[in-house]
């Protein structure tokens, strides 16, 4: 098995000094908001993420190593163009696992952790999930394995993906240069991400390169008329790490439980967060039409 | 990641958490008008003018407040979280329950992340949220 670093590990010191340059930078600028609970439910979430990952790892490892050894169409070997075309097409999967990760409750449920924080600092991309190996996440990069790439090549991509998505959890920076956000993910592009602004909702699921959400049709760009407003359709009223990491699943149980029909059961894991057999609670989508219904009627001529 | 590396690095967290504390101490209170404010945005779908006339309870502590929002919009449950703002609404008032202490009421609602909210309120304004919470219970029963 080839043995590559972790790139997330060897990072973790770079995270901490970044997120102390960036909070003494809010202090004096006035700019940028921390909140000590907040900051630090996220960098409890962020070990805790580090915690269960390694716990888990075996089961994701494990699928990769079975589909590539058992399947694998092509031998591309370890040359560093196989870790470019490795990089590429993990971040195309990353977008569709991230995009699955909000519109399929199951995959909602582990994801939700990193949008329950109300801030928007370097330590909530630390925020990250306990529970991604218990969701059908790594189906989505099958693929690659199948077409012969080396497991351990697309997870140090995948390490090297998460890296790169650190430094984009940021107010500090307006906008990049033009030909930068075009192709790359920016602190831009991914507020837009975490807002709940009906505009702004499932929309930027990019990783890296941002081409992804303009190829799928999930681009919104910020607009500086509407500032993001971050955190979750409905906010968390705790900061109990243990509740903040398994909110969603024990929403998920109960659901299920008080249901009736396994065609419900079923989709109270598949369907869209917030979906209900009756319509009581509201999808993304649902607030979004709501969203253009008023927009329309606030324009149409008073009668 | 071994006992040390664990310590350490909850440590660095406590560390990294006390600084974001000291540097950016929470110096605004849930007022009436942030209370307004919050519930515009979490209720787009309740006219503002409902939000405006709704009758506001903020406890003395500053971090919670209940609005009773007129012609049946029902109720909404506001908590502090640090420097940001958590709102809950119910469409009827029996949907949450209403214990009360001495010098508080505390509201509390099947919701995993924000189980109960206590208000520290005077004797007048817990009346006052007794008769409407009460009256609900009994018409539901009745
Ligand atoms: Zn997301
Ligand atoms: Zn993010």
């Amino acid at each position: 098995m080839l043995d590559l670093p972790q790139p997330t590990q060897v990072a973790v010191p770079l995270f901490v000094a970044f997120i102390l340059v960036e909070m003494i930078h809010g202090w004096r600028s006035g700019r940028i908001k921390y909140e000590g609970r907040d900051t630090l439910t996220s960098l409890i979430m962020g070990l805790g993420s580090t915690v269960a990952g390694a716990l888990t790892a075996t089961l994701a490892v494990g699928f990769a190593y079975w589909v590539w050894t058992n399947f694998a169409l092509f031998d591309f070997g370890t040359a560093l163009w196989v870790f470019v075309l490795a990089f590429i097409l993990d971040d195309l999967a990353y977008y569709w696992v991230h995009r699955m990760g909000h519109r399929m409750r199951w995959m909602w449920a582990a994801h939700v952790i990193h949008h329950s924080s109300q801030h928007y600092n370097l330590s909530t991309a630390l925020r990250q999930t306990w529970t991604g190996q218990l969701t059908p996440g790594i189906l989505f990069r099958a693929p690659i394995f199948l077409l012969g790439i080396d497991p351990a090549i697309v997870f140090f991509c995948a390490g090297i993906n998460l890296v790169y998505q650190f430094w984009i959890h940021t107010e500090a920076i307006d906008r990049m240069p033009r030909w930068f956000e075009a192709v790359m993910n920016t602190p831009s592009h991914h507020r837009v991400h975490h807002a709940n602004n009906p505009r702004y909702l499932d929309a930027n699921y990019a990783g890296v390169f941002m081409i992804w959400d303009k190829i799928f049709g999930t681009y919104i760009p910020e607009e500086r008329s509407e500032p993001c407003r971050y955190g979750l359709v409905t906010d968390l009223g705790t900061f109990n790490p243990l509740r903040v990491a398994f909110h969603e699943w024990v929403g998920i149980f109960k659901d299920i439980w008080g249901a009736n029909k396994w065609k419900d059961r079923v989709l109270f894991l598949l369907a869209p967060p917030g979906w209900t057999p009756d319509g009581s609670r509201m999808t993304s989508d649902m607030i979004k039409t709501a969203w253009r219904e008023r927009k329309e009627a606030s324009k149409a001529p008073a009668e | 990641m071994d006992v040390m590396q664990l310590a350490g690095s909850l440590i660095a967290i406590l560390l990294v958490a006390y600084l974001a504390k000291y540097l950016f101490p929470n110096a605004t209170p849930l007022t009436t008008e942030r209370a307004i404010r919050n519930l515009k945005r979490y209720c787009p779908e309740i006219p503002d003018l409902h939000i405006e006339n709704a009758h506001y309870f903020i406890s003395e502590t500053d971090d919670s407040a209940i609005a009773l929002i007129p012609d049946d919009f029902g109720i909404a449950v506001l908590k502090q979280m640090g420097d940001r703002i958590t709102v809950r609404h119910f469409d009827n008032i029996s949907e949450l329950s209403v214990e009360k202490t001495s010098d508080s009421v505390r509201v509390v609602m099947d919701d995993f992340t924000l189980a109960s909210v206590k208000l520290k309120l005077t004797a007048e304004q817990i009346a006052s949220i007794l008769s409407v919470t009460n009256d609900t219970k009994e018409t539901v029963h009745a």
